[in-house]
């Protein structure tokens, strides 16, 4: 113990004067990445007072969606499509609409996309399916892609 | 007919609830190699507080079968993380191959919206000159 001791001093006398010499570096890796996590899905439960929209607003849920990354990046929102229909609503088209921290995007039916400046940004997505001929019966599925890189 | 239509939107509102999540890194790597092959090294992460499975894919259909994922389907615990090889293969000489990995939940087909995280990868085979 004593002799482990004395070591102990002799090193630290004589590093102290080499590292006043040395160079003191710091480093690291930034390794981009990204996630995308849902915390809310979304659904269609408001019919539009002339009956041709049946959207996530008021009634329905947007979907809530949250992007971490660790650099800036692209996030790319696919053309909605409409997965599920009864087969009267042959002529309905699917669109949808988000806010995020880096803007808002108003309904389309085609793909979009931005860039993401912050390392998370919180995305409000809404979707609606019209039907110029009236809102049918029947269950309605919606869907879109988001993309992260 | 308006009792029926407003049932089935109260079915919808209970239906629509899944949404895919996932996470990788990096999004984008580039390597050289003086062989028909080159592997690049991927991190999949699950958000989820619960374990799911996940799958990763070249984006390009027609690039497929000049990409292996080892593995390319798996499953994952609360949080956790795991490396993916994602191999170019068929390199020509002096080619550079550009493709894209893309990693999503499993079974994610039915939900609202589809979550994906994608990886930028390029190849290039560099032969060494003939002695």
């Amino acid at each position: 113990m004593l002799k482990c001791f004395t070591f102990a001093t002799v090193a630290f006398v004589i590093l102290p004067s080499q590292a006043m010499a040395a160079e003191v570096t710091f480093s690291g890796l930034v390794d981009e990445s990204c996630t995308v996590s849902i915390s809310t899905g979304g659904s269609l439960n408001t019919l539009s007072q002339d009956g041709t929209e049946y959207s996530s607003e008021n009634l329905g849920t947007a979907t809530v969606l949250l992007v971490s990354t660790s650099l800036s990046t692209t996030v790319q929102v696919s053309a909605p499509t409409i997965d599920q229909a009864p087969a009267s609503a042959w002529d309905a088209t699917a669109q949808i609409r988000y806010s995020s921290d880096a803007g808002t995007q108003p309904y389309t039916d085609g793909g979009t996309s931005f860039s993401l400046g912050l390392l998370t940004d919180t995305l409000l997505i809404d979707a609606k399916v019209v039907d110029s001929t009236g809102i049918g019966e029947g269950e309605y599925l919606v869907s879109t892609d988001v993309t992260c890189g | 007919m308006r009792i029926g239509l407003a049932l089935s939107f109260a079915a919808m509102a209970l239906l629509a609830a899944p949404a895919g999540a996932v996470g990788m890194g990096p999004l984008s790597k580039s390597g050289l190699t003086d062989g028909p092959a080159k592997a690049f090294y991927l991190t999949v992460s699950n958000p989820y507080d619960r374990p799911e499975s996940f799958r990763v894919f070249a984006e390009d259909p027609g690039l497929a079968e000049r990409v292996a994922l080892r593995p390319a389907e798996f499953r994952l615990g609360a949080g956790k993380s795991r490396t993916v090889l994602a191999i170019a293969t068929g390199l020509a000489a002096e080619e550079t191959f550009k493709f894209r990995v893309c990693a999503r939940k499993f079974d994610d087909e039915k939900d609202l919206v589809r979550a994906k995280v994608c990886s930028t990868l390029s190849a290039r085979r560099v032969d060494r000159a003939p002695r």
